[in-house]
C-alpha cells in the first residue's frame, strides 16, 4: 500500500534485461524509520530492487521517491543513501579511519568535523581503537562493523544492506543481527535488508517484504506472513509447509473443515484468502499438527528429535503424508514405526487457505 | 603375465635415475646459460690487458677509470638515452593507461582486437617497424631529431605498460567502486582515489618493463636517430664492433650492476614479478 | 532520521545514458597508433609495389623472392628462428618443469632468475658472449685446458655462435610461456599418474606434455618471432660472413639506398612473422580448448 505517509515511495517499478524482466511492476511504501526485508530465493529481483534504489540499475519504468521527492534520475553519490554490500567492500589500501571517513570526505564535509564523527562511528559499532588497522589485518564480522560505519558515517537518509550477513557463521550471524538491529533502533534510520534467510529476515524486521519472479507476493510484519501468507508461494517459502488439496466445508462459526479425496477430514480455522466452500487448498505447519485421541487415523513413519522438536512423520489412511513437530517433553521420540495414531490440527491453530 | 618383481623394481630405478639426470644436467646447463655470460662479462670488465679475455689477467679498475673520465662520449650517449626512455615510458604510461582502463570494462570484441593491435609492437620486428616509420616520417615531413627517437620508442614501450595496467584495473573488485559512489563520490574522485591507487603498482611495473625495453632497443634507434642524438645500447655497439674497446665491458659491468639493482628495488617495492605471465 | 547535518552534493547529473563518454579514454593511444603505428605501415607496403618511375609493380618482390642471395638470407634467418626455438624448448622445459614442483620461495628465486636476463641490456648479453665464445673466452681456455684441443677452436662468427646467443635470450620467455600452462595444470594429475604405476618418464610424455602443447605453442611463436628479429645477437655474434634479414633489410635501406627493394624485405619479414604469430596463437588457443575441454 502505496500512502502520502511513506518515506520511500516506488511507484510501478519495471526493470528489464533484453527479455528477461527482472523486476515487474513493484509498488512499495517504506515507512520513515522501518526496517524492511526483502526476502526471496536467487533470481527473484530483490537485489536488483536494492540496486535501483541505490542509484546502479536505473529503471526502465516507475519511479522511487524518497522524503517527497522524485530521485529515479538520480546518480547513487548524489542520493545520500548508505550502502553495505555483501563482501563488505572495504578500500584495501585505506585504513579503517580512512575507510570511515572517505564519505565525509567525499560529501566535503568540515575538516574539524571529520575525526570526531569517525570516533563516534567506531563507537556506535564497538570498533574503538581499530582506526589504524587496515581491511585485511580485520577478521569477517569485523570488517563488515566497518562497512557498516563507513556507511553510517553520512548520515544517510537510507541504509540498504545486501545480504549483509552471508558470509558469517551461524554464532556470529545472530550476534550480529542483534547489534544490526540495535543501532538501527538507536539511531532511527529508515533500513532495507535484502536476504534469502527468513529466519533473518523474521528475526529483525519490522515487516517483509516477500518476492518472486520479481514481483512482490506479499507485504507485511513476519506474523501477517508467517499465519497468514496471501499465495501459496509465501507459505510455502516461509516456514515448512505440507500443502493438502481438498473440498472446503463449513462447520460452525469459528471452524472449517476439508475433505480430501481420500476421504479424509480435518477441521481447522482458516486464516483465509479463500473463504467460500468449494474446491480448496489449505498450508499446515507442523507445529499446527498434533497427537490426539480422536482425530484422523494415522500410521508413523518416523519420529526424528530435532533440536527442541521431535518430526514424526505420518501417513493418513488415504495415503497423504504429514510432518508434525511435538515437543520433547510429550514423548513423541519413542514412537515406533508403523505404531497406529490419531492426529488432528490444533483447534487454536489457523491455516491458510487458497484456491486450488 | 606379470614381470618378475626384481625386474619391475629394476626398471623403476633405471627409469627414477635417468629422469633425476636429464633434469638435473638440463636445468644446470639453463642456469649457466642465463648466468655465465652476464658474469663473465662482468669479469672481463677487469681485465688489466687490452683485450677481452677470461679468466682477466691482471685485474685492475682502468677500464671503469677511463669510463669515469675519458668518455664523454658514452655518458652523453647515456644521458640521450636516458632522457628518450623516460620520456617515451611517461608518455606511453599516460596514454596506455587512459586507454586500458577504459578497454578493462568492456567485453566486446572490438576492445580485445584494439588491445592486439596496442600490443603488436611487442610481437614485430623492429627492423620493420623502425624503417616503416623512417619513410613515413620523411613523408610527412618530420626531419630526424630526438623527437623521432621518441616517438619510435613510445610506440614500442606501449605494449609493455597497457599489457600491465590491463590486468590491473581489471583485478579491482567492481563492489568497490560502487561502494566509493554510494559514498557521495562521483567517477573522478573514484577514479583518484580508489581505481588508480589500487592499479598503480601494475602501472608502474609495466612502466619499470617498458622503461628497460625501451634503453636497450637497437632496430628504432637505428632508424630514427640523426647524427647528433646517438643512443646508449648504439653507442656501446660501435664500442664493441669497431674498435673493440675494452671500455665496452666497463658499460656492460655498470649496466648489469645497474639493472639488477634496479630489479630487485622493483620487485621488492613493486612486486614486478607478478605482472609478467 | 531525514535531518541534514551535512551539505547534499549538487551532483544530480541526468543520467542519460552515454556510452561513448568512455571511448575519450582511448582515443589519444587510438589516434596515435593510427598516426605512428599503422600508417608507417602502410606507407611501407606502398613503398615496397612502387618501382623506379613510381608505376605499380611487383618488382621488389620478384626480385626478393627469386634472387639467390636473397632467398638464402631469408631461408638463413628462418632456419637460425628454428634452431633458436627447439633449443629454447630443450632448455626450457626442464627449468619451467622444475620451477612448478619446487617450493615458493625457490620458486620465486628462478623466476626473478629468468627474468632478469630479460631486463640486461641485450647488448650486453650479446657482449658476454662475445667473451666467452672468443678465443681468449673460457669455453676455449676450459677445452685446451682439458687437452681435447691443441688451438683455440672459432666457435664465434658462426651459426652457432648466433643459436646460443639467442637461446639465451629467448629463453625467458619460453619459460615464462611454460610455466604459465603448466601452473595451471592440475597437481594431482601427475601425482594420479604416478600412483598408476608410470614412471617418470611416462608421466612425463604421456601427461605433461600434452598438457603443455598450448604454452609450448604459444611460446614457441614468441621464440621464433624474436630470434628471427633478432638484429643485435645476429649481427654481434655472427660477424661480417653472416647476413640475416634485418641486417640486410638496414644495409639495403641505408646503405645502398634501394628504399623499395628494403621495404619489400620488410614487408615479407612482418608477414612471415605476423603470420606465425597468428598461427602459433590461434594453435594455442585452440589446442587449449581441445585439452580443457
Amino acid at each position: 500500500m502505496v500512502t502520502d505517509r511513506a518515506f520511500l515511495t516506488l511507484d510501478d517499478i519495471q526493470v528489464r534485461y533484453g527479455d528477461a524482466v527482472a523486476v515487474d511492476h513493484i509498488d512499495l511504501g517504506i515507512n520513515a524509520g522501518e526496517f524492511v526485508a526483502l526476502l526471496g530465493p536467487s533470481g527473484c529481483g530483490k537485489t536488483t530492487l536494492l540496486r535501483v534504489i541505490a542509484g546502479f540499475v536505473r529503471a526502465n519504468g516507475g519511479a522511487v521517491l524518497l522524503d517527497g521527492v522524485d530521485i529515479s534520475t538520480l546518480t547513487p553519490e548524489a542520493r545520500r543513501i548508505g550502502m553495505v554490500f555483501q563482501n563488505y567492500a572495504l578500500f584495501p589500501h585505506m585504513t579503517v579511519a580512512d575507510n570511515i571517513a572517505y564519505g565525509l570526505r567525499s560529501h566535503r564535509a568540515p575538516k574539524e568535523s571529520i575525526t570526531p564523527k569517525v570516533q563516534e562511528m567506531l563507537g556506535v559499532v564497538r570498533m574503538s581503537g581499530y582506526d589504524k588497522r587496515l581491511p585485511r589485518q580485520l577478521s569477517g564480522g569485523q570488517q563488515q562493523r566497518v562497512a557498516l560505519a563507513r556507511a553510517l558515517a553520512i548520515s544517510p537518509r537510507l541504509l540498504l544492506l545486501d545480504e549483509p550477513l552471508g558470509a558469517l557463521d551461524k554464532n556470529l550471524r545472530e550476534e550480529m543481527q542483534s547489534e544490526l538491529l540495535r543501532i538501527q533502533r538507536e539511531l532511527g534510520i529508515t533500513t532495507i535488508m535484502v536476504t534469502h534467510d527468513q529466519e533473518e529476515a523474521m528475526s529483525m524486521a519490522d515487516r517483509i517484504a516477500v518476492m518472486n519472479a520479481g514481483q512482490v507476493m506479499q507485504f507485511g510484519t513476519a506474523t501477517e506472513i508467517y499465519d497468514a501468507p496471501s499465495t501459496p508461494f509465501v507459505s510455502g517459502f516461509v516456514g515448512n509447509s505440507t500443502f493438502l488439496n481438498g473440498v472446503l466445508g463449513k462447520s460452525d462459526d469459528e471452524h472449517w473443515t476439508l475433505r480430501t479425496s481420500g476421504g479424509v477430514e480435518l477441521r481447522f480455522r482458516s486464516a483465509g484468502p479463500c473463504r467460500r466452500v468449494g474446491a480448496a487448498r489449505i498450508a499446515l505447519r507442523p507445529e499446527q499438527i498434533e497427537l490426539c485421541d480422536d482425530g484422523a487415523a494415522a500410521v508413523v513413519r518416523y519420529a526424528r528429535p530435532m533440536g527442541p522438536n521431535t518430526r514424526v512423520g505420518v501417513t493418513l489412511d488415504d495415503g497423504t503424508e504429514l510432518q508434525l513437530a511435538a515437543p520433547r517433553e510429550r514423548g513423541a521420540d519413542n514412537l515406533p514405526a508403523g505404531m497406529r495414531v490419531r492426529v488432528r490440527i490444533n483447534p487454536r491453530a489457523v491455516c491458510p487457505v487458497f484456491l486450488p | 603375465m606379470a614381470e618378475s618383481t626384481i625386474g619391475v623394481r629394476m626398471r623403476r630405478r633405471v627409469d627414477a635415475v635417468t629422469w633425476r639426470f636429464a633434469s638435473f644436467t638440463t636445468l644446470a646447463l639453463a642456469v649457466l646459460l642465463l648466468l655465465v655470460p652476464t658474469f663473465i662479462a662482468l669479469a672481463a670488465s677487469f681485465n688489466g690487458g687490452e683485450s677481452l679475455r677470461f679468466p682477466p689477467r691482471d685485474l685492475s679498475w682502468r677500464w671503469y677509470q677511463a669510463l669515469w673520465n675519458e668518455s664523454d662520449d658514452i655518458w652523453e650517449a647515456f644521458a640521450i638515452s636516458l632522457r628518450v626512455s623516460l620520456l617515451a615510458t611517461l608518455g606511453a604510461g599516460l596514454m596506455a593507461t587512459l586507454a586500458a582502463l577504459y578497454l578493462s570494462r568492456q567485453r566486446s570484441a572490438w576492445a580485445r582486437a584494439l588491445e592486439t593491435f596496442f600490443q603488436s609492437p611487442m610481437m614485430l620486428p623492429g627492423i620493420s617497424l623502425g624503417l616503416a616509420l623512417l619513410v613515413w616520417l620523411q613523408t610527412i615531413g618530420l626531419s630526424l631529431s630526438y623527437w623521432s627517437l621518441v616517438i619510435g620508442h613510445m610506440a614500442i614501450s606501449t605494449p609493455y605498460i597497457i599489457r600491465t595496467a590491463l590486468i590491473g584495473f581489471g583485478q579491482i573488485d567492481p563492489s568497490l567502486l560502487e561502494a566509493s559512489r554510494s559514498l557521495g563520490a562521483d567517477s573522478t574522485r573514484t577514479f583518484a582515489r580508489i581505481t588508480l591507487p589500487l592499479a598503480m603498482p601494475a602501472v608502474l611495473a609495466g612502466g619499470f618493463i617498458a622503461f628497460m625495453f625501451s634503453f636497450d632497443n637497437v632496430p628504432i634507434s637505428l632508424f630514427l636517430s640523426d647524427a647528433r642524438s646517438e643512443v646508449l645500447p648504439i653507442r656501446l655497439w660501435n664500442l664493441i664492433e669497431n674498435l673493440l674497446d675494452v671500455r665496452a665491458a666497463a658499460v656492460a659491468g655498470v649496466l648489469i650492476i645497474f639493472t639488477i639493482v634496479f630489479a630487485l628495488v622493483m620487485e621488492r617495492v613493486l612486486g614486478v614479478s607478478r605482472y609478467v605471465r | 532520521m531525514t535531518s541534514a547535518t551535512m551539505p547534499v552534493p549538487l551532483s544530480t547529473v541526468m543520467r542519460k545514458p552515454r556510452p561513448d563518454s568512455g571511448l575519450l579514454l582511448v582515443l589519444p593511444l587510438l589516434l596515435y597508433f593510427l598516426i605512428f603505428v599503422l600508417a608507417p605501415q602502410i606507407v611501407l607496403l606502398v613503398m615496397s609495389v612502387r618501382g623506379q618511375d613510381g608505376a605499380l609493380t611487383a618488382a621488389n618482390f620478384v626480385r626478393a623472392l627469386s634472387d639467390p642471395m636473397t632467398y638464402g638470407v631469408l631461408f638463413g634467418t628462418l632456419r637460425l628462428g628454428a634452431y633458436a626455438t627447439v633449443a629454447t624448448v630443450l632448455a626450457g622445459f626442464p627449468y619451467a618443469l622444475t620451477m612448478v614442483t619446487v617450493g615458493p620461495r625457490l620458486r620465486s628465486a628462478m623466476l626473478l632468475l629468468v627474468i632478469l636476463p630479460l631486463l640486461v641490456s641485450a647488448i650486453v648479453r650479446t657482449f658476454g658472449w662475445l667473451v666467452t665464445l672468443g678465443n681468449q673466452g673460457p669455453i676455449n681456455a676450459l677445452l685446451l685446458w682439458l687437452g681435447w684441443i691443441d688451438h683455440p677452436v672459432r666457435i664465434l662468427f658462426t651459426e652457432s655462435a648466433v643459436v646460443i646467443g639467442l637461446t639465451q635470450i629467448e629463453l625467458p620467455m619460453m619459460v615464462l610461456a611454460l610455466y604459465t600452462v603448466l601452473s595451471r595444470v592440475d597437481g594431482s594429475l601427475a601425482l594420479a599418474s604416478r600412483s598408476l604405476g608410470a614412471g617418470h618418464w611416462r608421466t612425463f610424455v604421456q601427461v605433461l606434455l600434452p598438457l603443455s602443447v598450448p604454452g609450448l605453442i604459444g611460446g614457441s611463436a614468441l621464440v621464433f618471432a624474436s630470434a628471427v628479429g633478432a638484429f643485435v645477437s645476429q649481427t654481434i655474434l655472427g660477424g661480417g660472413g653472416l647476413l640475416y634479414m634485418p641486417m640486410y633489410i638496414y644495409q639495403q635501406s641505408i646503405l645502398n639506398q634501394d628504399w623499395g627493394f628494403a621495404a619489400a624485405l620488410a614487408v615479407i619479414l612482418m608477414i612471415t612473422v605476423s603470420a606465425i604469430i597468428f598461427a602459433g596463437t590461434a594453435l594455442a588457443r585452440r589446442s587449449q580448448g581441445y585439452i580443457h575441454g
